[in-house]
Formats: C-alpha cells, sequence, structure tokens
C-alpha cells in the first residue's frame, strides 16, 4: 500500500511540479558475479504435467535471456514419502507427466547440480471458495471506455489464509510486476472480501479472468518479496534485496505450490 | 517511575562523579587538569582541597563546589565513593555581578550568543537563548564591550561597587560599514567557547543565498556546512556526521518536530521569516538536549518587534510569504504572526484537464508568537506553529500531513545569578489519506502526540562557574493508524495498537573556566523512557514468530529503560586566536523510524523502544583545531570524529510496515560507526563573504542478517563533501551569491546479474550498498538588487538559478526490460532539477 500511495504522491508531484526532470538509458559498470542457481517451478492441485525450469543466472546486460542447466537431478516428493523422478524435456526444462496434485499434502522439490542439492518444501492449502467479478466504469472524461473489475469472495473463517490473485484479459495471463496482486485474511479472516485491482484497465467487450490462488506462508513472503523489487515502485526502495525463497542453499526461485478457484465474466460493449 | 522519583539532583550529581572516577578516560583527563589548575592556585596563593588520593586545587572564587571524599574502602580492592555537596554561594568580596540583557534597537528582539567582554581583565561571556548575560567581574572602574555580529558594538565605562543591572540595545548596521564592528576586538566565540562541533546561522545571513524556486530555507543553509549531509536532491532533510535521518532533534521553541519536510522532502516546514536563531549541534551536545542519537537542531523564532507595528513579506515563484510584528505594550511586550502559502495547485485550474482541475496541492504555514514583561524578573512567552501539507488527485486520492506546536514559557529571574526557565510545550504530529471512488472508499488517520514540561536552570555562580540543570518530562501517545473503509463494512484493513510512553531526563553540567587558557565543560543526564500500556505487548521468536501477547491496563509498565548520559568538552586556547577542543559524548535514542524509501514519506513510521525494540545509542569523540585570522575575518577550524552506534534497526526483507501490529517482528538489530574530518574556511567580513567547506567520511552499518553479517556502508556515506558559498557585494544595492557543491555519490544496492522467473528478468543482488550513484555536482547562482530605501519601506528582488550549468544528477538509477526488445535490460536514471529560475520579491516595512 505504501509502494502505491508513494507511486501516485510521486507521480502527481512530478506531473505537476517537475516538468524540469528528465530520464535517460545510461550505462552501468556492474559486476560479474559467480551465477547462482534458479528453480522455477508451479505445482497446481490436479492432474497436470509438472515441469520445473533450472538455470543460472547471467550479468545483467547479458542479452541471452537464460542459461538453462541441464545437468540436474530434479524429484518430487508427497508428504515426504513418495518420490517421482522428472526426467529432461528440453534445455533446462524437467518433467513429470500427468501428475496429480492434492490440496492438503505437502511436497518436497529436491533438485541437484553438480553435487549441491537444494531443497524446497510447501504445503498445498485448499481451494478457496469461487467468488464473483463486478465492474464499475470508471470516471474521467478520457476514461468512459474503462473498467474497473472486482473479485468478491467468502474467506474460509477460522483458517490463516494467504491468496495471489492471476487476471486474465481476453485469455491472456497478465504478466510483470504490477499484476501481482497478493492479499491475506489477517484482518478478515471468515469474512466476504472484496477486492479491486488497482490500475488494471479492461475495455468494452473484454472477456476477465480472475483466477484466485491459495498458498502457504513462504510462497506468498517469496511473491512479496519478488513484487518489492520488480514493481514499478521499486525504484523508491533505499535497499533491494532478493526475493526470500523457499529454496535452501541459497537457490533463487520458488517452489509455488497453490490450489485455485477460478471464474470469467465478459463486460458489456 | 519509581526510578525516576530516586533521582534527585544531588543523585545524579553524585553519578557524575562517580562515573569521573571510574572511567579511565577521565582520569586521565582530570589529572592533568589538576596539574594546571593547581599551578594556578600557587600562583593565587589558595588552599587545594583534597579528594581521596588526588590533590586537586581551584582558582580562586571557585566555592561552590566541595568533594566531600569518604574513603571508605581499602583501595585495592574497592574504589572511592564521592558525594558532591553544592554548598551555599558565598561570592568574593572583591567581586561584582553585572547582569542584563541585550536587545536589538530598532525592533527590541533579544539577542541570542551576543558577547559580553570586559578587556581589563580579559573576560567574557556571551547571551543566552533568552538573551540574558551575567558577567562576574572586579570592583572598581570597568571598560564594558558589547558585540554582535551585524551590529555596531557599544563600550560601556562602569564604576562598579555593588551588583548591577545593565540592559542594553545594539544598533543595526548596514552591511557597508560592516568593518567598524569587524575592528572592535573581543574574544571570538568559534575559538574561545569550550562549545564545538557546532553550526549558527542566522536567517538573515542565509537571505541570498541562491535556493531551489527560491524558497529561502535554513534546512539547506545548514547542508552546506561541514559533516551535514543534505538527504537527497532538493532535500531539506539531512543527516548528521553518519548519522540517520531520524537521529536528529529539530526543536522550534523547544517543541519536537517529527516532520520538518513539505512536499516530500522539497522544502522544509521552517519559514525563514518567523526564525531568529538555528543552532544545530553535530556532537558535544549540551546537557539540557538528548532524546536523539546524532544531532540537535534548535531553532528560535522570532519575538516580534517591541518598539513598533511592521512587517515583512516576499512573493516568489512557489509561495508567498507575509509577517507582521509589533509591540503589545510597548518595550514591555511584542506580538508576531507569520504565515506562508504555496500556490503551485493554483494553477492546475487552468490546465484544461477535469482530473488536475480538481486537484489539491498545496502546503501553509502559520507562526506565532507573544510575549510580555511582567517585570524586570518574569517574562512569559508563548509560540505556536501550524502547517499542513495537502494532496489531492481529482477527489480519489487525498493525502494531508502535518505539525502543530505550541509552546509556553516563564523566564524567571530568582537573582542576577540564578535564571529559570520554564516551558509547558504540545507537538503533534498527524497524517491522514483517502483513496477510492465511489464504490470503495478508505479513510486513515494517524498521528503523534507529545506533552512535554520541562524546566532548565542557569546558576551563574562565578565568573568561572556556571552550572545549568533542570529536567524534561515527555508522554508521547502513538496512534499508527486506523483505516477506514467508508462504505463497504466487510473490508476491514486493520486497526493498530495506539502506544503510550513517558520519556524524561534530569541533567547537571558545568561550565568551567579553570584558567584563562583551559576551560571545561562537564555534565550529565540521566534519561529514561517507560513504555507503558494501555496495549497489548507481544514477545517472538528468533524467527520473528509470535510467541505469545499480554494485555497491559493503562499507565502499566511495560518496559523501561534508562542510561546516563555524560558529556565532556575541553578548550585549550593556544595563544589568542587558536585554540584546540576536544569533546565526547553519549546519547540515547527511545524513539525509531521506520522507512524503506529513499525520500521522506509523511508516512515514515515511529516506534517508540519495548520490550522487543532497545533504545538506540551513540558514543562520540570529536577533537578540533580552532584558527581566526586578521581580526577575525577569518576563521578556520577542522575537526575529527569518530562515532560509534548501537542498536540501529532495520527491517527484514518482505516486512510489512503498516497496519502491523507486530510489526516490531519484522525488525533487524546492528550497530554501526562513523568516523571522519571536516574542514570549515569562512570570511565573515568585507565585500566577499562566505565559506568553504570539506568534510571527508564514512558511515558503515553491520547486521547479523544483512549482507551476511559484513559491515556495509550506509547510504549516506558519501566520502567526500564539499561546498563553496561566495556572496560578492558589487555595490551597495547589488550582491552576487553562488555555491557550488559536490559530494560522492550514494552507496546504493544494483543487480550484480539477472534470471528469468515467470518471463519476468529479475534482478539478482549480492552485496548491500556495494555501487555508487554518479558523483553529485552542482552550482546555484543568485543575484539580490534593493530598491531605493524609504524611512518606512525597503524592498528588494531576488534571482536565482538553480543548478546552473545544467549537470543531470541522477535522482534515481533504475534498472528494466528494454520496452522495444523485452528480453533485453538497461539502466536508466531520472534527474529532477536541471536549470531552475526563480524570481522572488522582498519587502520590508
Amino acid at each position: 500500500m505504501k509502494n502505491m500511495q508513494f507511486k501516485i504522491v510521486t507521480s502527481l508531484f512530478m506531473l505537476a511540479f517537475l516538468t524540469h526532470s528528465c530520464e535517460k538509458t545510461i550505462e552501468v559498470d556492474l559486476n560479474e558475479s559467480d551465477p547462482l542457481v534458479v528453480i522455477e517451478a508451479h505445482l497446481c492441485e490436479g492432474v497436470q504435467d509438472f515441469y520445473v525450469r533450472v538455470s543460472k543466472t547471467t550479468s545483467y546486460f547479458n542479452t541471452q535471456k537464460v542459461e538453462p542447466v541441464d545437468q540436474a537431478t530434479v524429484k518430487l516428493a508427497v508428504d515426504s514419502v513418495q518420490w517421482h523422478t522428472l526426467v529432461r524435456d528440453s534445455a533446462g526444462v524437467y518433467l513429470l507427466p500427468a501428475f496429480e496434485a492434492r490440496a492438503q499434502s505437502t511436497y518436497t522439490l529436491w533438485v541437484e547440480i553438480d553435487g549441491v542439492s537444494y531443497r524446497a518444501t510447501a504445503y498445498m492449502p485448499n481451494s478457496p471458495d469461487v467468488g464473483t467479478i463486478t465492474y464499475a466504469q470508471d470516471e474521467g472524461p478520457r476514461a468512459r471506455d474503462n473498467y474497473s473489475v472486482f473479485y468478491e469472495f467468502n474467506d474460509r473463517a477460522g483458517e490463516q489464509n494467504q491468496y495471489r490473485f492471476v487476471l486474465s484479459k481476453n485469455h491472456e495471463v497478465l504478466v510483470g510486476g504490477d499484476n501481482i496482486f497478493l492479499g491475506t485474511d489477517e484482518n478478515n479472516d471468515g469474512e466476504n472480501v472484496k477486492v479491486r485491482f488497482r490500475n488494471v484497465a479492461y475495455d468494452r467487450a473484454d472477456t476477465v479472468t480472475i483466477q484466485a490462488r491459495s498458498m502457504d506462508e513462504n510462497v506468498h513472503l517469496y511473491y512479496r518479496t519478488l513484487k518489492d523489487i520488480v514493481a514499478g515502485a521499486s525504484q523508491n526502495n533505499s535497499a533491494p534485496s532478493n526475493p526470500v525463497s523457499n529454496f535452501n542453499n541459497g537457490a533463487l526461485g520458488c517452489f509455488d505450490v497453490y490450489s485455485k478457484a477460478e471464474t470469467s465474466i465478459v463486460l458489456p460493449q | 517511575m519509581g526510578k525516576l522519583q530516586q533521582l534527585t539532583l544531588l543523585g545524579s550529581a553524585y553519578a557524575l562523579v562517580r562515573w569521573l572516577f571510574h572511567s579511565k578516560l577521565f582520569v586521565s583527563k582530570f589529572g592533568s587538569t589538576a596539574f594546571v589548575s593547581q599551578q594556578t592556585s600557587i600562583k593565587t596563593g589558595q588552599s587545594a582541597v583534597k579528594i581521596g588520593y588526588t590533590s586537586i586545587s581551584f582558582e580562586r572564587d571557585f566555592r561552590f563546589i566541595h568533594f566531600c571524599g569518604v574513603n571508605e574502602f581499602d583501595m585495592k580492592t574497592q574504589f572511592l565513593l564521592f558525594i558532591l555537596c553544592i554548598s551555599a554561594l558565598a561570592g568574593s568580596a572583591q567581586r561584582v555581578t553585572l547582569s542584563g540583557t541585550i536587545r536589538d534597537s530598532k525592533t527590541g528582539e533579544v539577542l541570542i550568543g551576543a558577547t559580553v567582554y570586559a578587556p581589563d581583565l580579559k573576560t567574557g561571556t556571551i547571551t543566552n537563548a533568552y538573551g540574558y548575560y551575567v558577567l562576574s567581574t572586579d570592583k572598581g572602574s570597568q571598560t564594558i564591550q558589547f558585540q554582535f555580529v551585524g551590529y555596531l558594538s557599544h563600550e560601556a565605562k562602569l564604576d562598579l561597587s555593588k551588583d548591577q543591572v545593565l540592559n542594553i540595545e545594539l544598533v543595526p548596521v548596514d552591511e557597508a560599514i560592516d568593518e567598524v564592528v569587524v575592528k572592535a576586538k573581543g574574544p571570538d566565540s568559534n575559538v574561545s567557547q569550550t562549545e564545538m562541533s557546532v553550526a549558527r546561522l542566522n536567517p538573515k545571513d542565509a537571505e541570498v543565498i541562491p535556493v531551489l524556486f527560491g524558497e529561502r530555507d535554513v534546512m539547506k543553509t545548514l547542508q552546506l556546512m561541514p559533516g551535514v549531509k543534505s538527504a537527497g536532491e532538493g532535500s531539506s532533510g539531512f543527516y548528521v556526521r553518519g548519522g540517520g535521518l531520524d537521529q536528529n532533534l529539530i526543536l522550534l521553541d523547544e517543541a519536537p518536530v517529527y516532520n520538518a519536510s513539505h512536499l516530500l522532502g522539497f522544502f522544509s516546514v521552517f519559514n525563514s521569516d518567523a526564525i531568529k536563531d538555528v543552532t544545530l549541534y553535530k556532537g558535544g551536545m549540551p546537557a539540557e538536549f538528548g532524546g536523539r542519537a546524532s544531532s540537535v537542531l534548535d531553532i528560535k523564532m522570532n519575538d516580534g518587534n517591541s518598539k513598533e507595528f511592521g512587517g515583512k513579506g516576499s512573493i516568489g515563484l512557489i509561495s508567498s510569504n507575509l509577517t507582521l510584528e509589533g509591540p503589545l505594550v510597548k518595550d514591555k511586550g511584542s506580538v508576531m504572526v507569520s504565515g506562508r502559502r504555496t500556490y503551485a495547485d493554483l494553477f492546475l485550474k487552468f490546465s484544461g484537464d477535469n482530473m488536475l482541475e480538481n486537484s489539491q496541492l498545496y502546503f501553509y504555514d502559520l507562526n506565532a508568537k507573544a510575549n510580555y514583561s511582567l517585570n524586570d524578573r518574569n517574562r512569559i512567552y508563548y509560540s505556536a506553529y501550524m502547517g499542513r501539507d495537502n494532496f489531492g488527485y481529482d477527489n480519489r486520492f487525498g493525502f494531508d500531513w502535518g505539525n502543530v506546536t505550541s509552546t509556553l514559557r516563564w523566564n524567571h529571574l530568582f537573582s542576577s545569578k540564578l535564571f529559570s526557565n520554564s516551558s509547558l510545550i504540545y507537538s503533534l504530529y498527524s497524517y491522514g489519506f483517502n483513496f477510492g471512488g465511489d464504490d470503495m472508499s478508505f479513510t486513515l488517520d494517524a498521528s503523534i502526540e507529545d506533552w512535554t514540561a520541562k524546566q532548565d536552570f542557569s546558576w551563574y555562580l562565578n565568573s568561572n562557574n556556571t552550572l545549568k540543570f533542570g529536567g524534561i518530562g515527555m508522554y508521547h501517545h502513538f496512534r499508527p493508524g486506523t483505516i477506514v473503509n467508508d462504505n463497504v463494512e466487510s473490508v476491514n484493513l486493520g486497526t493498530v495498537d495506539q502506544r503510550y510512553a513517558l520519556e524524561g531526563a534530569v541533567y547537571v553540567q558545568n561550565d568551567q573556566k579553570l584558567s584563562s587558557l583551559l576551560s571545561l565543560t562537564y555534565g550529565l543526564r540521566y534519561s529514561f523512557f517507560n513504555f507503558m500500556g494501555e496495549g497489548n505487548a507481544y514477545t517472538f521468536d528468533e524467527e520473528g514468530n509470535l510467541l505469545s501477547t499480554k494485555q497491559y491496563g493503562a499507565w502499566e509498565q511495560i518496559a523501561y529503560y534508562g542510561g546516563l548520559e555524560p558529556r565532556l568538552g575541553v578548550k585549550y586556547m593556544l595563544q589568542n586566536n587558536n585554540s584546540v577542543k576536544g569533546s565526547y559524548n553519549r546519547n540515547y535514542q527511545y524513539l525509531h523510524m521506520l522507512s524503506n524509501s529513499i525520500s521522506s514519506s509523511p508516512t515514515d513510521l515511529w516506534v517508540p523502544s519495548s520490550n522487543n525494540v532497545k533504545p538506540q545509542m551513540t558514543d562520540q569523540f570529536a577533537l578540533g583545531y580552532f584558527q581566526n585570522f586578521r581580526s577575525n575575518q577569518f576563521e578556520v577550524s577542522v575537526e575529527g570524529y569518530y562515532k560509534s552506534m548501537q542498536n540501529l534497526i532495520d527491517y527484514k526483507n518482505g516486512a510489512k510496515l503498516f497496519f502491523n501490529n507486530t510489526v516490531e517482528s519484522e525488525l533487524e538489530y546492528g550497530k554501526g560507526w562513523a568516523y571522519g574530518t571536516e574542514f570549515m574556511v569562512k570570511k565573515n567580513s568585507g565585500s566577499l563573504t562566505g565559506w568553504i567547506s570539506y568534510t571527508l567520511g564514512r558511515t558503515m552499518r553491520q547486521f547479523d542478517r544483512i549482507n551476511g553479517g559484513d559491515p556495509y556502508p550506509a547510504r549516506q556515506d558519501r566520502i567526500h563533501d564539499v561546498a563553496v558559498v561566495a556572496i560578492y557585494s558589487l555595490t551597495d544595492k547589488l550582491k552576487l551569491s553562488s555555491n557550488w557543491v559536490f559530494y560522492t555519490g550514494d552507496a546504493v544496492t544494483f543487480p550484480s546479474g539477472k534470471y528469468v522467473y515467470e518471463g519476468m528478468q529479475v534482478p539478482y543482488y549480492t552485496e548491500r550498498n556495494g555501487y555508487r550513484m554518479p558523483n553529485y555536482h552542482r552550482l546555484d547562482l543568485g543575484l539580490t538588487w534593493e530598491n531605493k530605501k524609504t524611512d518606512r519601506f525597503e524592498s528588494s528582488w531576488n534571482f536565482s538559478v538553480y543548478n546552473a550549468y545544467g549537470r543531470e544528477n541522477a535522482y534515481i538509477i533504475g534498472f528494466r526490460e528494454k520496452e522495444d526488445s523485452p528480453d533485453q535490460t538497461e539502466a536508466y536514471q531520472v534527474a529532477l532539477f536541471k536549470f531552475i529560475p526563480s524570481v522572488s520579491y522582498s519587502f520590508k516595512f
């Protein structure tokens, strides 16, 4: 909230006041550091092909986006007992086909690279109740065609819930740091909650899809700290640091385990 | 509370002596002191006082203190116990006391820090914060000089046979006859006073220095002094000797100001026209001040003209201000009212954009002060300040914050030698915001409210000792905020616990002249903080998980901290015009500000010390050399300092600082240290005046869980910091001014690599603050043109250019995916102010 409020004030201030401010691209001499292992894995409730991407960090201005790691051993355990081994599917991508993930289970992902192992454990909570999407036409002369959307749902009482909302526009997922929407029921346990998505504008006749994901605290913390450095307001942060990963041994990335509820509407013409 | 009650003045004096003799540091210094004074006493033929195993003698009229040595213990196993007894004062029959108040002859304003000097005896003093002085001198015919910068010096030939009151009015001089003032010889406070590490500013002196948008700002002028660093481009916030932004105690007529900035820090809340005196203590703080770890900025408002009605004001691009003042009863009392308001928002109305037309963007300040002399011994002051910022954007978003302070003071003279000031002080800092449209809207209210009672005594014992003692008690009430959804009941973002605390201190300090060469200031402050209910106290495990919650009733103690803060200053005159000085001070800080953005934000969160948060503590040592040249035309000083800081606070990665009752679990604790050397050359008179200041310094931090436990530079670790200020009088009417600043870029965290997650390119960070922003430099130019004066009216135009050579100083350096090819990443910088001209018109009647 602070970032958002800061952003609004800053932009207002800049707009009205600082017509002199200027932005330009610059050269910065950055240190090379030893590459670190990055693991990205998303495990959703239900039957699916489970993919794990393993890569290494590259230098910041490198034009090559990803440096895949192909010599990894990747295993998945359910409640620390049943171990499944993933096979290499493509460069840096490992696959466990048609895996059925169930809620109320704990999953452990184990990755070994060059004799060093990285492990993350995450709990899959029950899926949230399906909510409803509502919308409102934006105000202002230039905003007549825009809609703000809201998601209303009932939080489960008596349990601590962490949510992430993933929005799509015409079946295309909105990506980027500004589109990571997070929430908890810390102050509204068991209540009917209405979530507003700021700075996301839909046009007439757009199809709006909202996926509410429920996740454990550590996964939620990862997304919160990821958002801090990839969202636009990060430039005001005095001391940015890496997102808090649920992997041990200094691997970056996250073992993202969640259950979901999804709903769609089509905005009026 | 019981602890406080036990602590009487005698107790603290006792603690002082005990500390002095426990401290190795002081024993060695004390030893040499004793040696010097013993020599003096041999000359004057006075007897020595024996204290345990140490023999110390004093100058002839050192009568007030007896050290009563109580040697109860065997020396090998136990130590000495001393009680400091303050006995009745018995002045020498040969001495008389001259006392009074020094004022401006035109306005009746009392002059702070004016010099009173007896050249025959080579003894002198300066006026206190209320313009009051006491000089002990010999009986008989004496010449006394009264001097103050910018005023004609006054010489009085007096035949002193008994104690006498002499109130003096000094006549202000025009710059053209500055020379007259300078030629008057006298003691020079920067060399001869024991205090060091002090930056003093008369807002009048700063009038011609060019500033951003032409808004004169004492805080920005202070940033041009050595050891004081700006919080960033255009910012009125400042760092002192490597300390943090929240480690500066900012006092406006004794009332603490929690957020001294307007418009996100680009302007300070202090309207120059309403201010008389600005003093920044960077180190060696007098014992009467405490509560922040780094510095004290003591700002005094104008009292108002007690001779005649008048006014002054200015009209500028950003704001205008007007000050009116006049006598309540001629020469007995006066009143001053000053206001300032910005009007940038008025332009929004012409923007033609509906959203902007419905927007607000302004701040205002109101200062008022009144004082009245009941009689020669009693004077009452009341001063108040109110200021607020207001942002609003198309009725969708509103944000406002501001301070209210109020001070009621009573100056009382028990005798010409015992001066008392009693104050009742109120301070409120509050902010609120609301956002949302018709469907959902939220409002938030938060505040910090302080009630303070303060009592200070100055006891001018004799020409060699001035004893200051007193105490302060504060009641804090923190309301971190309630956020309310205005129309949807279901969304409750939460209420954060209110917090209550009592903070207080008692102190005693003596300014002692041991010989004509050696002076000492030694004092002790005992400060305490009582964190109390009503409210919940939480305990956490190492990982920050909540272990227990305990409820406390109103006024019930949750946590108590207290500590002794020794203060020490030594001055040794090498020759008439040069001296060396040393100082040591310890400061505790019980309130802490949490902030995670690079610019000051009104919502920066203040948290009190509690069962989880320990008070911050700093120890600072400083050593300096001071010399004046050519009859004080030039002042030169070099100061070195070392500061160690304990219990500093940072927050964990991903910390939720807002609307979080258990915010204390999100904090990390560490230490820091700063060291440096400050150089200053100042030219006080002539057609060219100004100064050059240079600071070479480092400031480091170390936290167990940040940067792998390795030390790292603080953001404000600017190794080199230079300021050059020059003011040149072309003619009587025309003045050119310029300042140039240069500093090493801030220590910042840049990515050392990148990776991809969910298709986003994510920067990867290695070490905290391991990179540097580009070096910062900037030249500002100004021209002040005075119009023809009449008896009733004077006016001037001021033209200035901020960043005259258009240097694009990086305000932000960011990293992002390239817009045209998202696979690639780039670095960009944002520069704020480049070549900003401004004009303002000032008048006085």
